[in-house]
C-alpha cells in the first residue's frame, strides 16, 4: 500500500500537501499567462481583420470542434470524480476513471489530427503557405490560420502531455495500491487536465464559433 | 534517521489527514452535465447566426464553463487564500494584458498590426 513520504523539511504531511498544491497552482498560473499572450495576439489581429477572421472561422469544422469540446469536458468530469473516488479509498474506480480521462485525450488528438489533415488537403498550412492563400489573398487569412495552427498546436501538445500524465496516474494508482492518503498526488494530474480544458473552452469559440459558417 | 512515513514528525497523527473532504459524486456529475449543456447551447446559438451577438454570447458561455471547472473541478471553492491569490493575480495579469493591448491596437491610427506595404522601387 502506497503512503506518501514526509520530506525532511516539512513539519507534517498537511504542510507538505499544501506546499505541493500551491507550487502546482503557481505553475498553472504561469501556463495561463503563456496562453494569455497568444489570446492577446488573436484579439489584436481580430480587431484589425474582423471581416476576414469572421469568414475564416467558417472554414473550421464546427461539428468536430464541438465534439472535441464535449470529449474534453467528459475527460475533466472523469478526472474530478476519479480524485473523489480515491479520497474515499476506492482505488479501482479511480484508476478506471483516470484511464477514461486519458482515453478522452487520445480521442481529442485523433479528431484534431483529422482536422489538420483536412486543412492540409485544402491547401491551408501554417505561415500562409498553400494554394488556399492564392485564392484568398487578404492579409488576415494567413494570420488567422497561423494563429489557429500555433494556438491549437500548443494546446494539442498540452493535451498529449496531460493524457500521458493521466494514463501514468491510472497505472500508478492501480500498481502502487494508492489509497486516500495519496489522493493529493492524483489531484495534481487532474488539476493540469482541468487547466487544459479551461484553455480549450476559450479556443473553441475563438476558432469555431465567432464567425459565419458556410 | 529515516523520516516517519506519515503524520507529524513527533509521531502524532496529522490533524488534516482528511482535510480534502470528498465532494459528493452527484455534485460533480451535475457540474459536468451543466458544462455539457452549455456546450450544446453555444453550438445551437451559432446555428441561429446571432450576428453581432455571436462573440459576446460565445465568450460569455465559455467564461461560465471556465468558472464551473475552476470552482468545482479545480476546487477553488475550498482552496486556501494563497492559492486564491495566485489565481486572482494570474487572472488580473491576463485581463490587463488583453485589455490594454486591444485598447492600444484598436485606438491607434494608422492600425499597427496591418501587413507592411510594399515600398515603391524596391
Amino acid at each position: 500500500m502506497y503512503e506518501p513520504k514526509l520530506e525532511f523539511h516539512f513539519e507534517d504531511l498537511a504542510g507538505q500537501r499544501h506546499a505541493a498544491r500551491l507550487g502546482l497552482w503557481i505553475f498553472l498560473a504561469s501556463e495561463l499567462l503563456l496562453f494569455a499572450a497568444l489570446f492577446t495576439l488573436y484579439f489584436g489581429y481580430r480587431s484589425q481583420h474582423l471581416a476576414i477572421f469572421h469568414e475564416a472561422v467558417g472554414h473550421n469544422a464546427r461539428g468536430l470542434g464541438t465534439i472535441n469540446t464535449a470529449v474534453l469536458l467528459l475527460g475533466s468530469t472523469a478526472a474530478a470524480i476519479g480524485v473523489n473516488q480515491l479520497r474515499r479509498g476506492r482505488r479501482r474506480p479511480a484508476s478506471l476513471l483516470f484511464a477514461g480521462a486519458a482515453l478522452a485525450a487520445a480521442i481529442f488528438l485523433c479528431i484534431k489530427g483529422y482536422e489538420y489533415f483536412e486543412h492540409f488537403r485544402e491547401g491551408i498550412r501554417p505561415g500562409g503557405m498553400g494554394a488556399f492563400f492564392d485564392e484568398h489573398p487578404g492579409g488576415g487569412w494567413p494570420i488567422f490560420f497561423t494563429l489557429y495552427f500555433g494556438m491549437t498546436g500548443l494546446h494539442g501538445i498540452h493535451v498529449a502531455v496531460g493524457g500521458g500524465i493521466l494514463a501514468w496516474t491510472a497505472w500508478w494508482i492501480s500498481k502502487r495500491r494508492v489509497g486516500s492518503s495519496g489522493a493529493y498526488r492524483a489531484e495534481f494530474a487532474a488539476l493540469y487536465w482541468h487547466l487544459v480544458d479551461v484553455i480549450w473552452v476559450f479556443l473553441w469559440p475563438m476558432f469555431y464559433l465567432m464567425g459565419s459558417h458556410r | 534517521m529515516t523520516p516517519p512515513e506519515a503524520g507529524r514528525r513527533d509521531g502524532t497523527a496529522s490533524p488534516s489527514e482528511d482535510d480534502e473532504a470528498a465532494e459528493p459524486t452527484l455534485h460533480l456529475l451535475l457540474v459536468g452535465g451543466a458544462a455539457l449543456a452549455l456546450v450544446l447551447l453555444s453550438y445551437l446559438l451559432t446555428l441561429l447566426e446571432p450576428g453581432r451577438w455571436s462573440t459576446p454570447a460565445a465568450l460569455g458561455i465559455g467564461t461560465t464553463k471556465a468558472v464551473l471547472i475552476l470552482w468545482f473541478f479545480m476546487e477553488v471553492h475550498g482552496a486556501t487564500t494563497s492559492i486564491r491569490v495566485s489565481l486572482l493575480a494570474a487572472l488580473l495579469l491576463v485581463g490587463l494584458l488583453i485589455g490594454l493591448t486591444v485598447t492600444d491596437v484598436g485606438s491607434r491610427v494608422p492600425p499597427p498590426l496591418l501587413p507592411p506595404t510594399q515600398v515603391e522601387g524596391r
